[in-house]
Parts: C-alpha cells; structure tokens; sequence
C-alpha cells in the first residue's frame, strides 16, 4: 500500500495508496470532534466515527475506528465500519488496560480480532494497534505475535507514557524494527507534542494525531516556534498565517476564533513534518534534530540516548553519502551516525599500505580535501623536499577521530563542517585519541610514528600514545604548525626516519583500494586493484582506475566513492553490496523493488551495489535508494538507480 | 477473552474481599442509614424515603466475589441481625418520612437483594411491608433484588402483604449485552432477567432496571453506545422505569483497582447528558438518573467548574422528567470531551 520515496536514517518520505486516494508521510491524522473544530484546509487524513460528520468530509482519507470486540462481534462491527466509507479501517481492539495478567488477556483478544479482520477485509487498508508496555516482555511477545500477521500499518498506542523515559522509548522503536521492519507505516497516536515530531520521524514513526493540538487549541493556547503561548497573553500575533492574518484583522470571537487559532496550530505543527520530509530529502534531517534538541533537555537526551542505544537502527538507513554539507557544530554531533559510521570503518576496514617508512600525524584543516588547503599544501612540500619515501599520513580531527590520507576525499572527511576554534573538549579528545590509537595499531611496532600537531590535536595524540603504549616522536612547534621554525623541525624529524630500501608509495592506486574497502569490506581493495592494475589521473581530474587497456573503475568526485565498471564490478560482484535480481536482463534505468528477489543486508542507501542475475552473473551497477532489508522487505518503489547496465549480446 | 476477563476478576474480586470484609461492624453496631430525596412518584413530583439495612450483604458479593465496580457490601455488617433488630431499626429510619407528606416512595436497598432471606429473613420482610401498608401517604415501595430471588411466591408475599400498595423491584441488570455484563461479573444472563420481567409483570410489579454507565473495559464512547442500546432493548420490553447509574470508584473493587493504575475514568457528566438527550422521545419507560460522587475523581465528573450545574440538571431531570434541564447545557471543556472521547478509540 505504500512505497518509500526517500530516506534519512529511519525517518523517510512514502506515498500510501488507499483506494484511489493518496497521502504522503510523515502526516497528520485530523480529529473531527464537533463542527465547531473543522478539519482545517491542510488536512489530508481525518478520523471519525460519527456518520455525519463522515458525510461532511470530502476527498480527504478518512480513517474509522472499529467497536471493541468485548462488546461487539467482529463481523458486525467490521460490516459497519464498512458501511461507514472508511478509507483506513482501525482494527477494533479492547480498551486495553496496563495490569500485565489482565493485559495478556486482552492483547489475545486482539490478536484474536486481527485474525478474523485479516480473514474477511480485503479491499480497505486495516491498521492494527500495538502498545508501549513498560514491561519488555510483554510488548516483545505481542510485537511477536502481531507481526507474523503481515499488516502494512500499524497504530502505536500509549507512546505518550514512554516520552517520560527516553531509554524505554528507544528501546521499544528499535523492538519495533526488529518484529516489523520497515515494511509497514507506523502511526503514533496519542498527546504527544509537536516538539517531538522531529526526533520521532528520525527515529522512524511516519505519521501523528492532532489530539494534542486540538486539547491546546482548545485551552485557548497558540503554537509557534515549539512553544505554547496562551492567547490572551500575545499582545500581538507572531505568524502571518492565513489564520493569523484574519485573527490579526478582525478579532473574531467565539467558534470562529476558535477555528482560526485551529487553524493556525494545525499549520504550524503541520509545518514541522513538512520541515522533516524537506530535510530528509536533503538527507539533513539529522542536523534538525540536533538543532531541536536544544529545545528541552528531554529531547536533547531522546537523542544522546537514540545514539548511544539505537546506533545500529539508525545507521542501517543513514545514507553513506549526502550531496549537503555534514556539520558538526557541538557535542550532539560526535555520535552522528554517519560520523561514527565513518570511525568505525576506519576501525575495522582500514590497512596501511604494505611497505611504510614512517607515520606522519597531521592535523586537519578547514578546507576539504585536506590536500587542498593551505597548511597541508606546505606540509606536502616539506615532505617532497626531505625526500623521505614511504611516509603514511594521517589526520588527526573532531569528531571524525583520524582519517587516513588515502580516504581524505571519501564522504564525510570531505564534507563535513566544524567550527574551528582549536579548543577541544575532554569527549573530542577522548573520540579522537581511541581513533588514533587504534590506527597507530595497525603499523608495525618498529614503523616510527611522527606527529606535527599542537593545541587538542597535540592533546588527543598524546592520550593515543598512551592508549596504544606506542611510542610518538613529536616535532618542536614554535608558533604556529606552519612556522618556518616548525615547518623545518617537521623537516629534520622525517630525515631521521628516511629508508633507502622504501618505495614511493602508489598514492592514487592506495585511494582506489582503501575507498573500495571502506565501502565494500576489508579485502575489496585487492580484488578489484590487482598489482596488474594502474590509477591515473585523467584531465580534467578525472580518477580513473585500469587493467591494460580494461576501465575497471572511476571516483565520483561527489562522494569520493569508487565506482566499478562493469568489468571492474565483475571482480567483486559476489564479495558484498549484491542486489538478486528475478529477471535476467534490466530494462530502463532503475530496478523496482518487486524485481528483486534478495539483497545484501550490509547494504545502506547510497551505496554502490552490484545486481545480479538468477544465475549470479553481474547485469548492473547502480546506487541504492534503499537499505538491503527494504529492498528484500518493501513491496513498491525504487531500489537501485542503475549507472552500468550490461544490455543484451554484451 | 470476556470469560477468561470474569474469570481474572472474580479472581481479584475474592482476595478483594477477603482483606477488606474482615473489618467490618458486628451485627446491630449500625443503625440504617436513611435520608430523603427528591423523586418521580408513579408520574408525579414527590418524595423518596431511602432507608439502607445493615444486612449480611450480598450472596454473590461474598461468595463469587461479585461485581467489578460494587463495594457495597462493606457498608453491611458480619452476621444478620435478628428480625425485631430489622424492624425496629427500619421504623427509626422511617421516622424521617414523618415531615412528607404524599405522594411518596419508600426505597429499601441492603446493598444485595431485598427476596435472599440471608439477608433479611422472611419474618423481617413481611413485617417491614406491613407496617408500610398501612401508611396512606405511601404510594410505592421500591425493594433491590438480584433475579435468582425474584420467585412468584416471594413477589407475590410481598404484594398480599402491601395490600394494593406499588411494589417495584429493582434489578440491577446493567446492560443488555451479555458479553459487557461479563466484565461486571454480574453471574446472571439476559435471559435470567427476561424470566424474572415476566414474573413481575405477571404479577403486575413495577419493574426498575439500572443500567450501570461506564463499565471497566469499555471506552467512553462504547459505554454511551452500551447504554443507549439497552435503553433501547429494555424500552421494548415494557420496563417501568430505568435508572442510569454512573460507575464510581468504590474502595475495595477491582474496579477501584484499574483507577488507580489510571487504567480507569468515571464517566464524563456530558456523556449522561448525550445518552439522555439522544434516547428522549423514543421511549415510553421513566428515565432517572442521580449520579454520587459527581465531580469527584472516584465519580462521575467533567472539568470541575460545570460539575455541579450539570450534577443538579440531571437530578432535576430526574424528578421532572423535563427534558428542557438537560438542552443548553454548556461548558468549555464540552469539546475536551468530544475530543476525549474520540482519540480513546484510536489511542487507547
């Protein structure tokens, strides 16, 4: 019934299809309560029970709860949820209460209802409601049962009561995941503040109910800019909303003033999810819900708690690349996902080159790449001028830790964003110093290690040294890193360390293999870029990868991802990020989720994949829309966006 | 479900029970309480005396359990006090009546059933009905009765003894949807209380049904929608008079158990006011309702300020049977309300 359009972690964009009627998410669901709270114009989907408010809805979804199967039979209270022209039909489920025995009872009950509501309504979407217990195995064994039932939407009920405990809220949206995947639209019903749409749709909840809305508009309160301010106390009006504008102009009074501050509460907290679906199609949607969480000290600790305890939920949709900036700008930034991603692949994908003469620490710059900047343009030059080969260089920074030269251009070390200050705090020397230290442990304890940094960096690298128990050579700065003083310490240290028996290291056929196996796992690199194999770059800049007269693979200077030919793709096609296809050859430029039958799980949206065939041979290359679960999971939409696609004869 | 549910809250009721009965008075330590109230009479505006015997209390309360929201029973005392002990307690209360004059009723409630001679021997029963006979001024007595004790010989006692006095019995059926009659644990049928009507209209005894609004369970909504179709269904069956009793939260119940978790809510007043509002005029049965402890959290209640107004209209309702009390009513949290009761059946 619905397809993904896009996503950021595990917030997303989907189009739903009800009948000949769609909406998009994330969205509000409208109460339509009593004539003098009118479902207001931006409203798409409406709930009611009341037939006559039903007739006075038009064009727009309309959602109706069915009666509770303790005072009703089901198949009556189906038929009349039918007969009422319901687009969305609430799965009837008993009031149930939080004792746990009692509840048991109940929750069969549901299941119960489901089952026979699975049985008899095919034609109209059926969404069936779940409960946030505070008792983990009792919503497990429900989240369990429910989700072998196979429904597309799901109403979440009581997630207000776990907005009180961030931890438990965390938990219970990644159980979520877990029994039900992404395959289904999760709508959160219930009081909970628009100041929490944000953080909820990043962490996956696609649409919310008006209910809190409507209470405050009710207690005369006017939202604006995450705040409920009473009415009578706003001397003048903050928003120049069309509601805003005649409440401005004629002071109505009443019903129709009531309508109006409706009106602009809706399209204030609806502005909120259209903010969502925008950044989430910028893929910023992270960055809005580090700027919202300044918001209340509830949600800042949503969202350390979200990092701390859902990173492998919220990784496994985070884009691996992004076209906007990533910006670190405080400590709500160092456990990114895409940040920490980005760390612990240098962790455990990263090796050095084979034959390495010295380390060379250096520290980062505000230009990206590195190597264009200033400072690193004359460390470059002091290097040459030494003469010293074999010198591996790493940069130290915040909040990315160390990032090998060879992956200096990869997404996010060229595209990330801080404020430089040269001050660090003790988190961003901690981060920074374990990166180190773990990327000091994969040289050979005899490779001497040199660090030209000062300030945090200094700080960092001297705690890495202790962490490692590796011994770090520290160059004499005086002034600044890029003093001639210090430029010539950094000169007479590397001197020291020159080996005749060293070799110029292949830097761009280094990038090639270390990009290949940050993106596809350790040993990708090999495979693809045998010793046979030759990088160059070409005019214009383009970096190209090659065996004798073959194309293997090219850089995206976007991402700074490899991306394969087919030739070079074949090498690594059943190596990882593989994409089953069911038919044999492609048509048109994308293939579509029903097409595929598998794919692999390690695979994140943004990734270069490589579809096969039924019989495994590699049909295309292309760029995933989706993670690998969705692909395999989803039943509509775009997994892959094809860039090679081998034709028929080929 | 609705089996295992009665199940769980017999289970619950009995160990309820057990902690609180215990501290209950010996037998004759309470006088009856009485007091008297405005009521509908048989058509027209008068009185009610309301007298509660002390009693042993209700069978099914003490042997099952009983209802989920019924604390009653903690109002009896441990044993039955002798017959003379009853009488002369009940022409104590009765001296209250002394300033009525008629028409008046007589309502005598034991918090379990008037026909179980457990709870008030037979010797008692007659006595009492006689010393009413012959009070002019009393036009009907009003007795509680589970059905099981509702038998021919009994009522028929009763009405020799009257001697062309109104008896009324009333039952407490609740609802007519058996399956939210469980979730009372009632332990009687539609069916049972469809046997014991014919009796009393045989018989030609008045007939008051209560109708309890609100079970546990059951969402605002579902409730109203409960109620009205058992206004509906017991309007068909030629009930005299139907009462609509707000659920409140008596200490000791399996209710007062899911209030106090927050799993429960009183009905709203507004709620009372729609269920009456909306059956008006389709039926021919006297509709009464005088909720306790309204505006109180264990009770009936809306935003606290309209409580009160809305408590009195209902009452006035009551005795008038005017339906002009209950139109205009109004009150800003009347939409908190509708919108109360609408997201429950999607959130709740």
């Amino acid at each position: 019934m619905f397809e993904v359009l896009r996503r950021d972690g595990p917030g997303r964009i989907t189009r739903a299809r009800v009948g000949s009627k769609t909406f998009e998410t994330p969205n509000l669901v409208f109460y339509f309560v009593n004539d003098a709270l009118p479902p207001p114009p931006q409203v798409r989907l409406v709930m009611t029970y009341e037939s006559d408010m039903l007739s006075k809805i038009d064009g727009r979804i309309k959602l109706v709860p069915l009666m509770s199967p303790l005072i009703s039979d089901i198949n009556e209270a189906i038929n009349y949820g039918l007969s009422l022209g319901a687009d969305v039909l609430i799965a009837s489920s008993p009031l149930v209460t939080g004792q746990r025995d009692v509840a048991a009872i109940l929750l069969e009950g549901l299941l119960e209802s489901a089952r026979a509501i699975k049985e008899t309504v095919k034609n109209v979407p059926v969404a069936i409601p779940i409960y946030y217990f505070p008792h983990e195995p009792l919503r497990n064994a429900f989240l369990s049962k429910v989700s072998k039932l196979g429904f597309k939407f799901y109403v979440i009920r009581w997630l207000e009561k776990a907005l009180r405990n961030p931890r438990d809220l965390v938990a219970f949206l990644r159980e979520i995941n877990y029994f039900i995947g992404s395959n289904a639209l999760l709508f959160a019903s219930g009081r909970i503040p628009p100041s929490y749409y944000l953080h909820l749709v990043y962490l996956g909840i696609d649409l919310f109910d008006a209910s809190f809305i409507i209470d405050a508009t009710i207690r005369n309160l006017y939202f604006f800019d995450g705040e409920w301010h009473p009415l009578s106390a706003l001397s003048e009006l903050p928003c120049f909303c069309e509601a805003c504008l005649i409440l401005r102009k004629s002071s109505p009074s009443g019903d129709e003033k009531m309508r109006l501050l409706l009106n602009h509460n809706v399209f204030s907290a609806l502005s909120i999810l259209r903010k969502a679906s925008l950044l989430i199609k910028q893929s910023r949607l992270r960055d809005g819900v580090e700027e919202a969480c300044h918001h209340s000290p509830e949600l800042a600790a949503l969202l350390r708690i979200s990092d701390r305890e859902a990173y492998q939920l919220l990784e496994k949709y985070t884009p691996v690349s992004s076209k906007s900036k990533v910006y670190c700008i405080g400590p709500e930034s160092y456990y990114k996902p895409s940040i920490e991603r980005f760390r612990t692949r240098v962790a455990t994908r990263y090796t050095p080159p084979k034959s390495v003469a010295a380390v060379l620490l250096l520290p980062c710059s505000a230009r990206k790449p590195y190597s264009s900047s200033h400072s690193h343009r004359l460390f470059r030059k002091v290097v040459v001028e030494a003469g010293v080969k074999g010198v591996c260089e790493g940069i130290v920074t915040s909040p990315l830790g160390l990032v090998p030269r060879e992956l200096e251009e990869v997404y996010p070390a060229a595209h990330y964003d801080i404020p430089v200050t040269g001050e660090w705090d003790q988190e961003e020397i901690k981060i920074a110093a374990e990166c180190v230290a773990n990327y000091l442990n994969k040289f050979p304890d005899d490779c001497p290690v040199i660090a030209h940094l000062n300030g945090g960096y200094l700080q960092a690298c001297k705690k890495a040294s202790e962490i490692s128990g590796r011994e770090i050579i520290y160059t004499e700065v005086e002034g600044s890193l890029t003093s001639p003083p210090s430029l010539s310490s950094l000169k007479s240290t590397l001197l020291r360390f020159s080996k005749q028996e060293c070799r110029e290291i292949d830097h761009l056929k280094e990038v090639f293999r270390k990009t290949a196996d940050y993106q596809f796992g350790l040993g990708a690199g090999e495979k693809l870029s045998p010793d046979s194999a030759t990088a160059k770059t070409r005019a214009r800049g383009e970096k190209i990868l090659y065996d004798g007269k073959v194309l293997l693979a090219h850089i995206s200077p976007s991402t700074g991802f490899v991306v394969p030919t087919l030739e070079g793709g074949s090498r690594l096609a059943s190596f990882s990020h593989w994409v089953l296809f069911k038919g044999e050859l492609i048509k048109g430029s994308s293939v579509m989720v029903p097409g595929v039958e598998d794919a692999d799980p390690q695979i994140r949206p943004g990734d270069i994949v490589f579809v096969l065939d039924s019989s495994k041979e590699l049909v295309g290359i292309g760029e995933a829309i989706l993670s690998g679960e969705e692909m395999s999971k989803l039943s509509r939409g775009v997994a892959v966006k094809l860039k090679h696609v081998k034709r028929r004869g080929e | 479900m609705n089996a295992s549910l009665s199940r769980l809250i017999s289970h619950y009721s009995l160990k309820l029970r057990k902690e609180y009965l215990p501290s209950r008075k010996p037998a004759g330590h309470i006088p009856p309480k009485s007091w008297i109230e405005p009521d509908h009479v048989l058509g027209k505006e008068g009185h009610a005396l309301v007298v509660i015997l002390p009693t042993v209390g209700c069978y099914w309360a003490l042997t099952a359990g009983g209802c989920s929201m019924c604390g009653y029973i903690y109002d009896g005392v441990l044993s039955t006090p002798p017959p003379t002990l009853i009488l002369e307690y009940f022409k104590l209360a009765y001296e209250k009546a002394a300033s009525l004059s008629y028409p008046m009723s007589v309502k005598i409630f034991t918090s379990g059933s008037f026909f179980d001679e457990r709870e008030v021997p037979k010797l008692a029963r007659d006595e009492i009905l006689r010393f009413l006979s012959y009070e002019t001024k009393v036009e009907e007595v009003i007795v509680e009765s589970r059905p099981e004790f509702v038998t021919e010989e009994a009522v028929n006692d009763a009405i020799n003894v009257l001697r062309g006095k109104r008896l009324t019995v009333a039952i407490g059926l609740e609802t007519t949807n058996d399956k939210v009659r469980s979730l009372i644990n009632k332990g009687f049928s539609l069916s049972d209380f469809k046997a014991t009507l014919e009796t009393l209209k045989r018989l030609e005894a008045g007939v008051k049904v209560y109708l309890l609004v609100k079970p546990p369970f059951l969402r605002e909504t579902e409730a109203i929608f409960d109620v009205e179709n058992s206004i509906r269904q017991l309007s068909k069956m030629n009930v005299d008079a139907i009462s609509l009793n707000p659920c409140t939260v008596h200490k000791g119940t399996f209710v007062e158990l899911l209030w106090k978790r927050g799993d429960y809510r009183p009905p709203w007043l507004w709620s009372l006011v729609k269920i009456i509002l909306d059956v008006h005029g389709e039926i021919d049965a006297t509709i009464t309702c005088a909720p306790t402890a309204s505006g109180h959290p264990r009770g009936p209640h809306n935003c606290g300020l309209c409580d009160r107004g809305i408590d009195t209209a209902l009452k006035r309702f009551s005795v008038t049977q005017n339906i002009k009390q209950l139109k205009n009513l109004n009150c800003k949290c009347k939409l908190q309300w509708k919108l109360y009761c609408q997201e429950e059946l999607i959130s709740q």
